[in-house]
């Protein structure tokens, strides 16, 4: 494939889980999870997916990482269509493409030794690597993530969040993939370790020149490391822009309150926070329209109407809102400047 | 200002096999009426402990020991780590209310949150049923819940993470306490949530008076809740002041590690490089460094200085106070 | 990298073992109840390895002039039966064949009961819920009458009366193992490992298995404890070990006729199997103290 092909392509994912109905459970309901998620992520770029509880963010990333298989669409990776590959080739995807986990206490095998953790994924792609051998690159590895080498024989319950979080990168890492989806990885960790390991991050996608899908909810965060930032509402992309763009001209209603609400120790005037109203709808049955229609701000009827497309409003910045008259707050706008 | 509640010289220690482990130490502030007062550190800081010690929480000697005054303010003052378990409980709820960060663990998932908030209330007042239920409709009302009368029935778990959260604040508010608690209402939930619910404590505080103590490990809520501030590390307060000033102008070290350490949303996607972190971890309480309890992570420690115990609290002015030896040298060197 | 104050307290306790932490086997050595229990069957399996060896007269040995000496007479230290048999030797030999049979049924229901729960708990859906209705219906028949009916059917023979004993009594481990496994495969590290490319098995084999070791020990112990019985009573109902090989049970069975003329026959080997089933359930209650804490599983 050329290289200039992006490493991941999905087009118009769909992830309905179906709602047991009854005794006899004719599911005529569902979740609708993921609604129609049609994105690229270029190589060795980063790919932010920006949302609330609900919004199908983790969802996306199972399908994309092959989990679970979406109710419908095509998901390519480096021009593969995942649900066309044989069990070989699949075999040689799986490898090409790695997780990081959110809860780094349930993410490591608490039976488990570092090295025995480490060397789970070579046992299925370096068969021929003796046990010695898995054994050094374990140690390799957790030395390249920032532990001593020596660590390799300790149990999980030996380390912090923040080491077991290196530890789960590490695992990642062992068979050298090229693309790692990263769900949540620092939301469970202190701020001082979560910056240890952000950083962490950025140096080794950089050093591997690694593809990422970066999950999270926190925007700040992902600002912080994506290049790309696609903000997720109830299953679909709300908008999708290059990070810096994002932050300084949002065009999605959902965006502009996202980042007004996002608290930072900055200083800022509080009158002129926008604070949504109510919860995100139900996804079994969202709204008709637009999704974001029943808390929107600048809301008119025709948003009702279709679901909205995502639109290009000036080259690489997309938005999935019908208005294009709205002029609205950026990241930095929001708060006055510091005296 | 009326002070409610008044802190002084708490210490809190656990027996953990067979020693004494002293987890929050020396710690002393003021609540005053209308006011929130945020204690923010990260996880081992002991600023939950702090809150469960003055709720009376705390598992009883002698698995834990507790020392200091708590002096809760009234038509006379009480010395609540004097007081019997009796008392305690006529405190808690109808004087001190405490609010946590999730809310369907407090909740009890058998009963409906009428009758939660019902039972709340009935406890403390002798009050009938059908003027509970009043009140109780008109608590759900005040926390922003749309058709209260109908919400009385629900099940905890028929509810968002957001409207629980707020059902729990209107039991805490059930009784019109003086003094609300909040240890990390907010951390569970989505942000547009959060920002719900740190307008509707503001509102409430606002309209009732009380005072809050509010615990979180997040300086952006800090900045948004809170009028004064105090800043945690290894059971110690290292730094207090208006919030105002500890986060625009902190002194400690560690707070100033603290705040550079979040990623910042102005300079998204600029791709600023690295991070600055604070090496190390937070010291085992048990085994604590000698002096300043931050100097092996602080970048700027003195040897001979920084490890020489005392590290008193020193007044930077304003009722700024810090905990460092070298604050005066680091504030001119930053200008 | 950086100086960390947790190396120093986890040192110590660095060269604990995998699933048994030494807080563990403190925990158990902590249990009176559990040692005694330990220590009594300890004793039993002892005396029934050796004792045989130890006492004049074979377990075969018939000697009509002595019949029914109450214990303690001459050099029958339990008396002697119907047919002047040493009630000692009989015991002894009585108690291999208990014991061997109540521990093969456990390793056998054990591993019946692991796998079945082990695949029903990982594959849920489908799988899961045939095999675990499976398991419930088999649950639902009483246990005795499934024994009988087998038993009146087949050759009794230890090796069969021990099949059917597992075949009825691996139920409550599996269930157990179920639910166990249900918990954990939504444990992150098990998506780990499937993204690793580790296959079904691996994943149930290598990293699940290992993770509830502690409850199946407990669960294996308590079996032990009722196969003993089970064994029992059957063989006490006649179905069971056919004389003249002797067990606890047939031996029971014999002595109810000469109930009130020479009692210590049924006492002996009564006393022989409350002790046997009370130390096997004290040890199981020590060890699910000791290895069930989740402490140790965050």
């Amino acid at each position: 494939m050329s290289d200039d092909t992006p490493l991941i392509q999905t087009i118009d994912i769909k992830q309905h889980f179906p709602l047991r109905a009854g005794l006899f459970g004719r599911a005529s309901l569902s979740v609708k999870a993921v609604d129609g998620i049609t994105i690229d992520i270029p190589r060795r770029s980063v790919l932010g997916l920006v949302g609330e509880s609900g919004s199908g963010k983790s969802t996306f990333g199972r399908a994309v990482m092959g989990l679970d298989k979406p109710t419908s669409g095509t998901i390519k990776f480096d021009g593969m269509d995942l649900a066309l590959a044989s069990k070989d080739e699949m075999k040689g995807l799986r490898r090409r493409m790695q997780m990081v986990f959110q809860d780094p206490f349930s993410s490591l095998n608490p039976r488990m030794s570092v090295n025995e953790t480490l060397g789970v994924p070579l046992r299925f792609h370096a068969r021929d690597l003796s046990r010695a051998a898995r054994r050094d690159r374990a140690a390799e590895m957790l030395e390249r993530v920032g532990l001593p080498a020596a660590y390799v024989d300790r149990f999980p319950h030996e380390f912090s969040g923040g080491q077991r979080q290196r530890i789960g990168i590490a695992r990642a890492l062992m068979v050298h993939p090229d693309f790692i989806m990263a769900d949540e990885v620092v939301s469970a960790l202190d701020v001082s370790v979560q910056a240890q390991v952000l950083n962490l991050f950025a140096s080794l996608q950089r050093d591997m020149q690694l593809t990422m899908l970066f999950i999270t909810h926190d925007l700040a965060v992902v600002g912080h490391v994506s290049d790309y930032v696609a903000v997720m509402y109830l299953g679909r992309i709300v908008e999708l822009a290059p990070t810096r763009d994002l932050f300084s001209s949002p065009q999605h209603p959902y965006t502009e309150a996202l980042l007004s609400a996002a608290p930072t120790p900055e200083m800022r005037d509080r009158a002129k926070r926008i604070v949504l109203m109510g919860d995100i709808p139900s996804a079994v049955n969202p709204p008709s329209g637009c999704p974001f229609r029943t808390r929107c701000l600048y809301a008119l009827d025709a948003c009702a109407g279709e679901v909205p497309a995502l639109r290009e409003v000036w080259p690489g910045h997309k938005t999935a809102c019908i208005r294009d008259d709205l002029t609205l707050a950026s990241a930095t706008a929001q708060r006055c400047t510091e005296t | 200002m009326t002070t409610v509640l008044t802190v002084e010289d708490l210490s809190i220690g656990f027996r953990s096999e067979g020693k004494v482990v002293t987890v929050v130490r020396g710690v002393n502030f003021k609540l005053e009426a209308g006011q929130t007062l945020a204690l923010v550190g990260e996880s081992g800081s002991g600023k939950s402990v702090t809150s469960l010690g003055i709720m009376g929480l705390l598992p009883p000697p002698p698995q834990s020991r507790t020392d200091g005054r708590i002096i809760l303010h009234g038509d006379q003052d009480t010395d609540l780590l004097t007081l019997p378990e009796a008392g305690m409980r006529r405190v808690r709820g109808d004087r001190i209310a405490m609010i946590f960060q999730e809310p369907l663990t407090s909740l009890n998932p058998v009963h409906t949150v009428g009758a939660q908030i019902v039972e709340a209330i009935r406890s403390h007042r002798r009050m009938t049923r059908k003027a509970a239920r009043a009140r109780a409709i008109d608590l759900i009302e005040q926390v922003g819940i749309p058709d209260a009368a109908a919400r009385l029935g629900s099940y905890p778990h028929e509810l968002s993470g957001g409207m629980r959260q707020r059902i729990m604040i209107a039991i805490a508010l059930a009784l019109e306490p003086d003094i609300l608690i909040a240890d990390e209402p907010t951390t569970a939930l989505d942000v547009t949530v959060q920002a719900q619910i740190i307008d509707l404590l503001r509102r409430l505080q606002a309209d009732t008076g009380m005072a809050m103590l509010f615990i979180t490990h997040d300086f952006g809520v800090v900045a948004d809740v809170a009028d004064r501030t105090i800043v945690m590390y290894a059971g110690e307060m290292v730094e207090e002041g208006s919030t105002d000033t500890v986060l625009g102008r902190p002194l400690m070290p560690y707070t100033r590690g603290l705040m550079s350490a979040v990623p910042k949303l102005q300079t998204a996607g600029l791709k600023q490089g690295e991070l600055q972190t604070i090496d190390g971890f937070v010291p085992d309480p048990a085994n604590l460094p000698t002096g300043c309890s931050f100097h092996p992570r602080c970048r700027h420690m003195r040897e001979g200085l920084c490890d020489v115990p005392p590290v008193p609290l020193e007044d930077a002015g304003d009722r700024h106070m810090v905990r460092c030896k070298r604050w005066q040298d680091l504030a001119e060197a930053s200008g | 990298m950086m100086t960390t104050a947790n190396d120093v307290s986890t040192k110590s306790n660095r060269k604990q073992g995998r699933w048994m932490s030494s807080r563990g086997v403190r925990r158990f050595v902590s249990h009176r109840l559990a040692i005694t229990g330990l220590l009594m069957i300890s004793a039993v399996a002892l005396l029934c390895i050796v004792g045989p060896w130890l006492l004049p007269h074979g377990m075969l040995e018939i000697n009509i002039i002595d019949r029914f000496k109450p214990p303690g007479t001459d050099d029958y230290v339990l008396g002697t039966d119907e047919l002047g048999r040493d009630l000692a030797a009989r015991l002894f030999m009585a108690g291999r064949v208990s014991l061997i049979v109540g521990v093969a049924a456990m390793i056998l229901s054990t591993l019946i009961g692991t796998v079945i729960g082990l695949v029903a708990g990982y594959f849920g859906k489908v799988i899961g819920t045939v095999l675990m209705r499976f398991t419930d219906s088999v649950l639902c028949f009483p246990q005795i009458f499934l024994l009988l009916t087998l038993a009146a059917f087949l050759e009794p023979s230890a090796l069969m009366i021990t099949l059917i004993i597992a075949a009825t009594s691996w139920m409550e481990i599996a269930r157990i193992v179920s639910a166990e496994i249900r918990s954990l495969r939504e444990r992150d590290f098990v998506t780990a490992s499937r993204i690793s490319g580790a296959s079904h098995s691996w994943i149930m084999f290598r990293e699940l298995l290992p993770n509830i070791v502690g409850p199946i020990i407990v669960a294996a112990t308590l079996t032990v404890a009722r196969a003993i019985l089970t064994e029992a009573y059957v063989s006490f109902l006649g179905y069971g070990i056919q004389p003249p090989l002797p067990s606890w049970g047939n031996m029971l069975n014999n002595a109810q006729q000469y109930l009130d003329t020479a009692p210590w026959l049924a006492l002996v080997p009564g006393v022989a199997i409350t002790i046997a089933v009370t130390s096997f359930n004290f040890i199981g209650d020590g060890l699910r103290d000791a290895l069930d804490a989740r402490s140790d599983m965050p």
